[in-house]
Parts: structure tokens; sequence; C-alpha cells
């Protein structure tokens, strides 16, 4: 299964990749948040979820799982 | 003449006992001087500790004890301190005051004569004073210690017994709130509080996990949270009669919409296809938790199998016939097409998933949501799951990475003259790149290679 890690990086396209700055875990659900690998550097949150050994990733949306992630990096950054 | 009168040894005898005597009187004086007088100041106080006070008074004190107020028994002991007793103490030890002195002080008419006497008695009051406090202050710190023990003693144990009486107090009110949070998990889906309306609707969702396999991959935690309870609460008012309504006039879906507009329309509204579909589903199962006395499934169909009938109309259409029955009563068909459905959003949803280099997307899929089960089925089983996995995807996702696995599924479409054209399979034209589902465009070529165009 794979694994990832704080630094790492998440090729979607050639033109398209990620840096992984925080892993945060609420509800039992894993995100992955992080940013753009290019200019203009901008932030991206990635939900992860698993089925049997397969990972699926996926962009997250929603604006209350948003605030929450925010609110959990503010706290960890405290 | 009486001398004359004894013999000489009688006279040496008279002479020697009276010398004799003289000695010993001289003798027993200078002992009384040296007993009173030749101690040192050390010897007379501890010995003064040791001895009662009458003895004291008897053996060591030239003057009697006088009673004395408090403050003056300070103001002695200042002095003390402050060695004004020095002169009259030297004089005491060289024995310059004596007995006879002291007496004749105490005993004298005038007034200046007394000096010496209360002097002398105000020092040894002082000074026996000095072995009193002593004595108090020893006594003073045996109390203390005394009553700093049992109050140590005592507030160790009243402190013990609080914390006794807090813990069980505590383990009281948590055994209370484990036990009203038991029984407040069969009915706490009517609970105000989001932790408890979350544990509730994570149950139902397990619940329905377990039995279609179906999971609201469209809503969020708290769009279930938010809805469930005013989906429920409308619901309960519901009476047996609507469902009889809704079975004879094959309006079981309507039913569930209707219920849906009624409880959270505006919400409702405004969702997405998917989202509408998800609460449809929310809104069938929890029909069976406001009429646990009545089996739904007899009334309403699992909107699982209104999807499963709409891909058999399709499949159809494109030449292949779907055989496995799907209905409510086929609880296992329904969990299978429920995982696959789960994991073809996962699939469709996931940015990492997509590996066009996957041959056989589809195989892939139901591995993946059935597992074991799909591979213990026979092949006519496994080709119906598959046609059902490509029924279910969405179209823009089936346009990218799968193939109908209706490989002889063939378009017939008839011209402006009714002739019917055998035209190139679903799979070719999409290899030909001349299918667009966004606008639905099909390039077709009749025998005379004329191009007509579909929209």
């Amino acid at each position: 299964m794979k694994d990832f890690k704080i630094g790492g990086k998440v090729t979607i396209n050639k033109d398209e990749s990620y840096i992984i700055i925080d892993i945060i875990k609420i509800n039992n659900k894993i995100y992955y948040l992080c940013s753009t690998n290019k200019k203009p550097i901008t932030p991206k949150v990635f939900e992860r979820e698993e089925e049997g050994e397969k990972v699926f990733i996926k962009f997250v949306e929603d604006k209350e799982i948003l605030k929450q992630i925010a609110e959990k990096v503010l706290e960890k950054n405290e | 003449m009486e001398n004359n009168d004894m013999s000489d040894d009688e006279l040496l005898k008279k002479i020697i006992n009276e010398r004799n005597n003289k000695k010993k009187l001289d003798k027993s004086k200078s002992h009384k001087k040296q007993n009173v007088y030749s101690k040192s100041k050390k010897d007379k106080i501890s010995s003064a500790i040791t001895k009662t006070p009458k003895k004291n008074y008897k053996s060591k004190r030239l003057t009697e004890p006088k009673k004395r107020g408090l403050l003056k028994r300070y103001i002695m002991q200042a002095k003390w301190r402050y060695h004004s007793y020095d002169l009259l103490e030297k004089d005491f030890d060289d024995g310059y005051i004596t007995y006879r002195d002291i007496q004749k002080s105490k005993q004298a008419s005038k007034r200046k004569d007394r000096i010496l006497y209360k002097e002398v008695q105000e020092y040894e009051d002082a000074r026996d004073d000095i072995t009193a406090r002593k004595a108090y202050r020893a006594f003073k710190i045996g109390l203390g210690t005394t009553l700093l023990a049992s109050t140590l003693a005592l507030s160790s144990m009243l402190s013990k017994k609080i914390q006794e009486d807090s813990l069980s107090k505590q383990t009281a009110e948590m055994d209370e709130t484990l036990l009203d949070e038991s029984l407040m998990e069969e009915d706490s889906i009517y609970d105000d509080n989001k932790v408890l309306k979350e544990r509730a609707i994570n149950k139902i969702k397990n619940s329905i996990k377990e039995k279609d396999g179906y999971e609201f991959d469209n809503l969020s935690l708290n769009e279930l949270i938010n809805n469930y309870d005013k989906i429920l609460a409308y619901e309960e008012r519901m009476s047996e009669h609507t469902f009889e309504k809704a079975l004879l006039g094959f309006e079981d879906q309507e039913l569930l919409e209707s219920i849906l507009n009624n409880s959270i329309g505006e919400e409702y509204g405004n969702s997405s296809d998917k989202q509408k579909r998800d609460y449809k589903q929310l809104a069938f199962e929890l029909l069976s938790y406001a009429f646990p006395e009545i089996d739904i499934n007899q009334y309403i169909r699992n909107p699982i199998v209104v999807d499963a009938l709409k891909a058999k109309e399709s499949s159809e259409s494109l030449g292949y016939e779907i055989k496995t029955i799907v209905n409510n009563d086929e609880e296992e068909t329904l969990r299978y097409l429920g995982k696959i459905m789960h994991t073809e959003h996962l699939y469709e949803n996931s940015i990492l998933s997509i590996n066009k280099q996957e041959n056989d997307l589809l195989d892939n899929i139901i591995n993946l949501a059935l597992g074991e089960d799909y591979r213990k089925m026979t092949d006519e089983e496994k080709r119906d799951y598959k046609q059902f996995a490509y029924e279910f995807l969405s179209q823009d996702f089936k346009d990218l990475y799968v193939k109908n696995p209706n490989e002889n599924a063939n378009i017939n479409v008839e011209n402006e003259n009714n002739e019917s054209f055998n035209i190139k399979t679903e799979n070719e034209i999409k290899e030909d790149k001349i299918f667009n589902v966004g606008t639905q465009t099909i390039e077709i070529k009749d025998d005379d290679g004329n191009i007509q165009i579909l929209e």
C-alpha cells in the first residue's frame, strides 16, 4: 500500500504535482495538506481513501472539512 | 580553783573536747558556706532544673520566690539578657552577700535596708524563671509537635477521605454517563447533541453498508447529520396507507422524492444528482427505522434496484441482456451492486486511481469491490456484473477509460427512408474518436460512403 510522507511529492500529470506539507487526521480520515510544486504556489487538500489494498486520493472541496483542517494546522503551530 | 580541783588528765580532756567542738563548729560553718556560695552559676541552674521549686527554695535560694505578673517577668528576662544582674551575681558568687545579710535585710524596719533583699529576690526570680521558661519552652515545643503531628494526620486523613469521596462520586457520575449513553444509543437518533447524532448516523451508515454495501459517498458527514433526523421525523408522521397507495400507483420512488421535498426541500432541491441519489437511499433506509414493525421492502423498491433495472434496460438496448435477477429480496445481489457503486465512486473521484494502463478496468473495479466473491462467480455471473459496473459509471469516465464489455453492441440507426444500417460497434466508434458523449454526436458512414451526423 502506498505510504505518503511529509515532504513527499504527489504527481498527477507531468505538469501537475504537489508537495505534502502536513498530514492531518479528522474523524478517522487522513487528509494531506499540499502545495503546488510550481508557481503560483497555492494550497490544496487531498483526502485519502483505502479500498482493499488500493489507495485513492481525491481533492477536498467541502468547506467545513477545509475549515477543520485549517483549525488543526493552527493548533499544531501553537 | 576548779582547774586546780581537776586532775591534769581531766583538764586535758576538757581542753581537747572544747577544741574538737570548736573545730567541728568551724568545719560545719565552712561547709555551709561552701554549699551556698561555692557552686558555679551553671551548677545552680542545672540543679534547679532537676529539683522541685520547694526543694530549690529551701536548698538553693536565699529569698522566697515572689509571684509576678507576665510583664514584670518579661522585664526581668530582658534585664537578665542585658546583664543587669551581673554585678549582683558577682557579689553573690564572691561571697559578699551572705545568708545573714539577706535575713537582716528582710527583717529590717527601714525601706532602704530592705532593698538588698528585694534585689536578690528579683535576681533569683529572674534566674529561676529562665529555667522555668526553658521547661515551658520544652513543653511548648512538645505540645506544638504533638499538635502539628495530629493536625497533619487529621488533614491527611480528611484529604484522603475527600479524595475517595470525590473519586467515588466521579466514578458514579461516569457510570451514570455511560449508562445514559448506552441507553441513549438505542434512541439517540433523536438527540440534539451533535456527537450523539454523529454516532447515530455512523451506526445507520454501517448498518446500510453491511446490508446493501451502499455508502453515502456524495454527502458529507455534516450534511447527513443535519438532515437525517428531519427526514426521519417526517417519515414518522406518515401513515401506512401512504405506502399502499404508492405501491398501487407504482410511485414508490416518487414517494421517496416527496418525503425529501417535504422534509429537506430546499437543500434537496439544491443538491447535485449524485447527492440526490444518496438522499433517496437515506430516505429509503430510514423508513425501516420509522416503521420497525413493517417490512418496507414490500412497498417500496430499494433505489439500488431501480438503478439496476435502468442498467438492465440500457444494456438490453445495446444488445446484451443481463439475466441476474435484481429485486428487494435479492439481498446479496443488492450488496454486490452497492459495493460496485462505491468502488466506482472512488475510481471516478480519485486523482491517483486513474491508471490509463489498466487494461480491464471493469474487472479491477469489481475485483476490488467484491473480492473473493467475484472470483467464485460463474463466467455468466461475472459477465452480468461487468455489464452492471459499466452501466453504473458516469458517461465521462466511460468515454475516457472503459470499453463496453458488450463487444457486439451494435447501434442500429434508421435513416430518413427507414433503412437500417449496421454500423460500427460502440467501441470501434470510440477508437476512431468520433464518439463524443458530451454532445452525443455520432458520425455514421453508410454503404455509399455518405456521412450522417446524429445529435
